[in-house]
């Protein structure tokens, strides 16, 4: 999954550096570390940190619940994406010798509104797929 | 390369086509669904959520896929859709602009938290029930506190 980084102005395909592969290597190995700390937790809950069958619960109660197990299963959709999709950017590096976009940009922590989050911040190579 | 022929097809194949019969806003909605109907397709389909208990006794597999549509992907990309259309809308109010202006970026994150995440697990569920995160980790380094 990629998709081809264009310089703006000479339209030609940016070329991977030595300085940005190393970077990328070090952005995995780190991220695998983190990866693997915050998955472990998630999956020792199943991925559903809090309980949210309970038939007593009130509507603000559950609302809250279930936004924070969405908000932690994001996280770690997120993290899964964003460091897994690494190898992949470097095959396209060594194989195609071209620099490949970002599929994301911390969209949960830092989008300010839910355009930003779906045009700008998550899946961009599937935004360019169904936009023009 | 066939990537970008991929690119091409859907950029003619969903929004070009729905922006010829309705406005903009509309077309993004659209496009949503059709986000949607895709995801609903892949984890019925491909991912099996629903139908992993129902399809061992034997009944035919087209049978169990029709009965276990809930179509929460539907829903849930269709909300987004009408959110973004909403926010294209309000975000021409002056008083809007000022308040989105003035208040700090960690605000608006709390804020769009509180509009998104709460339904999320339309999305999610699906993907947890198919065994999509569990398969994962034997790909990544786990702890194991006994």
């Amino acid at each position: 999954m990629g998709e081809v980084k264009y310089d703006n102005v000479t339209k030609e395909p940016f070329r991977p550096s030595m300085k940005s592969i190393i970077k990328k290597l070090f952005h995995f190995h780190a991220g695998l570390i983190v990866l693997g700390i915050y998955s472990s937790f998630m999956y020792h809950h199943d991925f559903v940190v809090l309980d949210t069958s309970a038939p007593d619960s009130t509507f603000f109660s559950l609302w809250v619940r279930q936004a924070f197990n969405n908000i932690a299963i994001c996280t770690l959709f997120q993290v899964y994406l964003s460091v897994l999709l690494i190898p992949e950017s470097l095959i396209a590096n060594f194989l195609y010798n071209v620099e490949v976009i970002e599929v994301l940009h911390n969209p949960v922590f830092s989008s300010t509104s839910v355009s930003e989050f779906w045009g700008k911040k998550w899946n961009l190579v599937i935004h360019g797929m169904l936009k023009v | 390369m066939i990537v970008h022929h991929w690119f091409n097809t859907c950029k003619r194949g969903v929004f070009k086509p729905a922006r010829r019969y309705m406005s903009s806003k509309m077309a993004v909605v659209w496009t949503f669904l059709v986000s949607g109907i895709i995801h609903e397709w892949i984890l019925t389909v491909l991912l099996m959520s629903k139908n992993k208990y129902t399809c061992d006794n034997g009944t035919p597999m087209l049978q169990c896929i029709t009965r276990n549509i809930h179509l929460n992907q539907t829903k849930f990309f269709t909300w987004h859709g009408i959110v973004v259309g909403l926010e294209s809308v309000l975000f021409k109010m002056k008083y809007v602009k000022q308040f989105r202006e003035k208040s700090p970026a960690w605000v608006l994150t709390l804020l769009i938290w509180l509009l998104m995440f709460p339904c999320a697990h339309w999305y999610f569920d699906d993907y947890i029930e198919s065994g999509f995160f569990h398969h994962g980790q034997l790909g990544i380094p786990t702890l194991i506190l006994e």
